[in-house]
């Protein structure tokens, strides 16, 4: 019988948690189409509480790094078919304090895991599953020369969602185009189509800065500290090292994007919000003071009329930086 | 001195306050005609109607000087706290100090209204990018940029967490423009687990100790910049001393409220107790004036009740008011679409419930930041929302949505449905902009459609 899911879609929630608890944890990039829709509701947001009463959800994991999502959570009520969850990620980081509590909402979690059926990770059994997760990530990003924007995206997504990549005979040839990087909020499945108008217009995504992307992995594991304190390494991973958006300061999120566009030379970023995402909306204009290279601001609006908007804007960007 | 309950415009008030004098009013260092806060640019006294008392006169020059007042405490050599985000914790600290003032810039969020856009706080802001798709207190960025208003902080203190994002993504866009901020963490309210200790909060909730401790111990980091800044410790004496100061004002605020919810007729008009309320927060930089502001209006709401007197007629509709208006305006026509206030929960609940002084101190003011109705799920707030509706008999609800802000997205509609469904009273959702005369007529409309719906169920026993 298949493990009951456990979605999220937060790079703060630790995927390798729930799977040592016995759980299938999915982060998915929720459908725009069948969303949640209300005047100032962020899209993801609505999609994610859409994506919650799906049916094969056990229980759905929200976080407050936007309030947003924090409050997505309570859509639906108590008349929402699976267990919900509310995870407390700090937006301080600069205090031990703060590192404390993201380990003891670890902890809640863990114990709201338990309750909906997991187990305790066995010993070893965490530090299995953080060995597994990295050497997958190694591999979905060392995928990324031999495909498509739009491959290498999909390849992204259906890693985070299912813990599994498919062989690498699958891949699309790659584009080799003007190098951006996308930077911004989270992507839903149909903002995808975005990857699919670089390639088209001439270029490829190099870095995927989006809360959906390679910004928000953790960083790599320690071995010797995984050793004995998986748990710990595990939310230092996370939590003491993910340069994210939410945090204040934020000044980590303006720290990675300079070691990012020095280590991945690009010839522009696209920054991707949503309607609403009043995070990374308000750092638009910083971003542009700070990047050396031209800086697109895209709304992801979704389908119909706005997206051909944005894949008309998209190409000119292109076009102008060639 | 003490004429009949009446409702005055500007104009009325020139003569009004003639009146006054002539009788022999004193007043305080800052009182003076209102009409002269209309030189200094608050244009929108034009077109409200207050009240005729003495003491709302007061009320009103007490708060329209209190950027005189912060400019005085800087050249006095006081240190200033710029207080961000918690409504109503951090100036109870800041308090118990000696020097210090505090205050909070978000309340810079009145100021398109009350200067009906003529000092283009938000068009600063819209240059910076923070358009209207945010909520109105990105005019404190403007006023942080333009520096027309109130003096730069000493010290900018801002929770972080379960906080709105507007108001984050601004702080630190202020941040960003070169002013440091001693964020502290607000966490999200969680429900106590099964077997978890949990404390009782004020207002009748309650929050896993943890919690409670992890924030006693954030507040004790604030507590110790404030002390860097005053040059003293904060210390528990100091602590205890601050509250049970600021327990005066809560208590006197709760002895308005509850005359003015409670009297057949409404004894004060609205708009004079929501600027009354305000006070909680940060007792508009001057906790002892704002008692004694508090005392006068005490005094009159005492007098109507005994006569009688008031605003409106019994028969208006009770009206339970949810979240701060970005328009004064509204609550004078919430009155003339023939309602009154019975309730009211302007988002800042926490600094009107008492802090604990049975517990130690810094503790009890932990209790009271975990106690803020933006740490905790909508429907805790809905609960108590409707559990008060029905105590006070309101006949009609009203959650006035804040453009842009990211809780009004969903909150609303979550207390909407609590109150229906708790106490089968009837409740809309009404957006406020900062200047409401263009959707004047709609929103009038809507609330007298309610208070239709809502005289129409008085017959039928419901």
């Amino acid at each position: 019988m298949p493990l009951p899911s456990v979605i999220f879609a937060s790079s703060f929630v630790p995927p390798e948690w729930i799977e040592a608890h016995g759980l299938r944890p999915s982060r998915v990039a929720p459908r725009a189409a069948g969303a949640v829709e209300r005047e100032g509701l962020c899209p993801f947001a609505g999609a994610f509480a859409a994506a919650a009463d799906g049916p094969d959800v056990a229980a759905a994991v929200f976080t407050t790094t936007c309030d947003q999502m924090r409050r997505a959570a309570e859509i639906g009520g108590d008349g929402g078919r699976a267990e919900r969850f509310v995870m407390h990620v700090p937006s301080t980081w600069q205090t031990p304090a703060a590192h404390r509590l993201y380990r003891e909402e670890l902890g809640r979690l863990g114990r709201f895991l338990v309750r909906l059926g997991g187990h305790g990770p066995a010993p070893g059994e965490l530090a299995a599953c953080m060995e597994r997760r990295e050497a997958m990530r190694d591999e979905v990003l060392a995928r990324r020369p031999r495909l498509t924007s739009r491959a290498h995206g999909d390849l992204a997504m259906r890693f985070h969602e299912t813990g599994v990549l498919p062989p690498a005979s699958d891949t699309v040839p790659a584009s080799g185009g003007s190098p951006l990087m996308l930077l911004g909020g989270p992507m839903r499945r149909e903002d995808l189509g975005l990857f699919d108008t670089i390639d088209r217009s001439g270029g490829c995504v190099a870095v995927d800065g989006t809360e959906s992307g390679e910004r928000e992995w953790p960083r790599r594991f320690d071995r010797r500290r995984m050793g004995g304190d998986p748990a710990g390494e595990l939310a230092d991973a996370y939590f003491g090292h993910i340069p994210a958006v939410f945090r204040r300061p934020d000044s980590g999120l303006f720290d990675w994007l300079a070691a990012a566009l020095r280590a991945t030379p690009v010839r522009g970023i696209v920054v991707v919000t949503h309607p609403w995402c009043d995070a990374w909306r308000a750092e638009v204009p910083r971003i542009r003071d700070a990047s050396p290279v031209p800086v697109l601001a895209l709304d992801l609006a979704g389908a119909g009329a706005s997206a051909g908007e944005g894949s008309t804007r998209v190409e000119a960007f292109l076009e102008a930086l060639r | 001195m003490n004429a009949p309950p009446r409702r005055l415009t500007l104009d009325d008030w020139d003569a009004r306050y003639g009146d006054l004098r002539r009788a022999g009013l004193r007043e305080p260092s800052y009182g003076g005609p209102l009409r002269r806060h209309v030189a200094d640019g608050d244009h929108r006294l034009l077109r409200l109607q207050f009240d005729n008392s003495a003491a709302a006169l007061r009320l009103w020059n007490f708060l329209l000087t209190e950027e005189d007042r912060l400019h005085a405490a800087r050249a006095e050599g006081r240190r200033i706290v710029g207080a961000m985000k918690d409504l109503g914790t951090v100036p109870v600290m800041a308090y118990s100090l000696p020097g210090v003032v505090a205050f909070y810039p978000d309340g810079a969020w009145w100021t398109p209204c009350v200067m009906e856009m003529s000092d283009e706080l938000l068009a600063v802001a819209d240059r910076m990018g923070i358009d209207e798709t945010f909520c109105p207190v990105r005019a404190m960025l403007g006023a942080f940029v333009t520096r027309r208003h109130f003096p730069i902080p000493d010290l900018l203190v801002c929770s972080a967490g379960a906080v709105c994002d507007d108001f984050s993504a601004i702080a630190q866009r202020l941040n960003g423009l070169g002013h440091p901020i001693l964020w502290w963490e607000a966490p999200h309210r969680s429900e106590p687990e099964p077997d978890e200790e949990a404390v009782p909060l004020p207002g009748g909730g309650r929050a896993p100790r943890a919690q409670v401790a992890f924030l006693e111990s954030e507040l004790r980091r604030v507590g110790e910049a404030l002390g860097r800044l005053a040059g003293t410790d904060l210390d528990d004496a100091r602590l205890a001393d601050g509250i049970q100061r600021a327990n005066g004002i809560r208590r006197r605020l709760r002895e308005l409220r509850e005359a003015c919810f409670t009297a057949r007729v409404a004894p004060l008009p609205a708009l004079e107790l929501l600027i009354a309320e305000m006070l909680a927060i940060h007792f508009c930089s001057d906790l002892e004036e704002a008692g004694a502001v508090l005392d006068d209006l005490l005094d009159e709401v005492r007098r109507r009740v005994a006569a009688g007197t008031g605003f409106g007629g019994a028969d208006a509709v009770r009206v339970y008011w949810v979240n701060p208006v970005a328009d004064l305006r509204m609550m004078n026509r919430l009155e003339a679409a023939g309602g009154r206030l019975c309730g009211t929960e302007f988002l800042f609940s926490h600094a009107l419930d008492g802090i604990p002084e049975d517990v130690p101190c810094w503790e009890a003011l932990a209790r009271a930041a975990a106690a803020d109705p933006m740490a905790g799920p909508a429907r805790d707030r809905a609960a108590r929302i409707a559990r008060d509706a029905a105590a006070l008999g309101a006949e009609a609800v009203i959650v006035s949505r804040i453009p842009g802000a990211s809780h009004c997205a969903t909150e609303g509609g979550v207390m909407a449905d609590a109150v229906r469904a708790a106490a089968g009273i009837p409740a809309v959702e009404i957006e406020v902009p900062p200047l409401s005369d263009a959707v004047a007529a709609q929103v009038s409309t809507r609330m007298e459609a309610l208070f239709e719906t809502a005289r129409a169920r008085r017959g039928c026993g419901t």
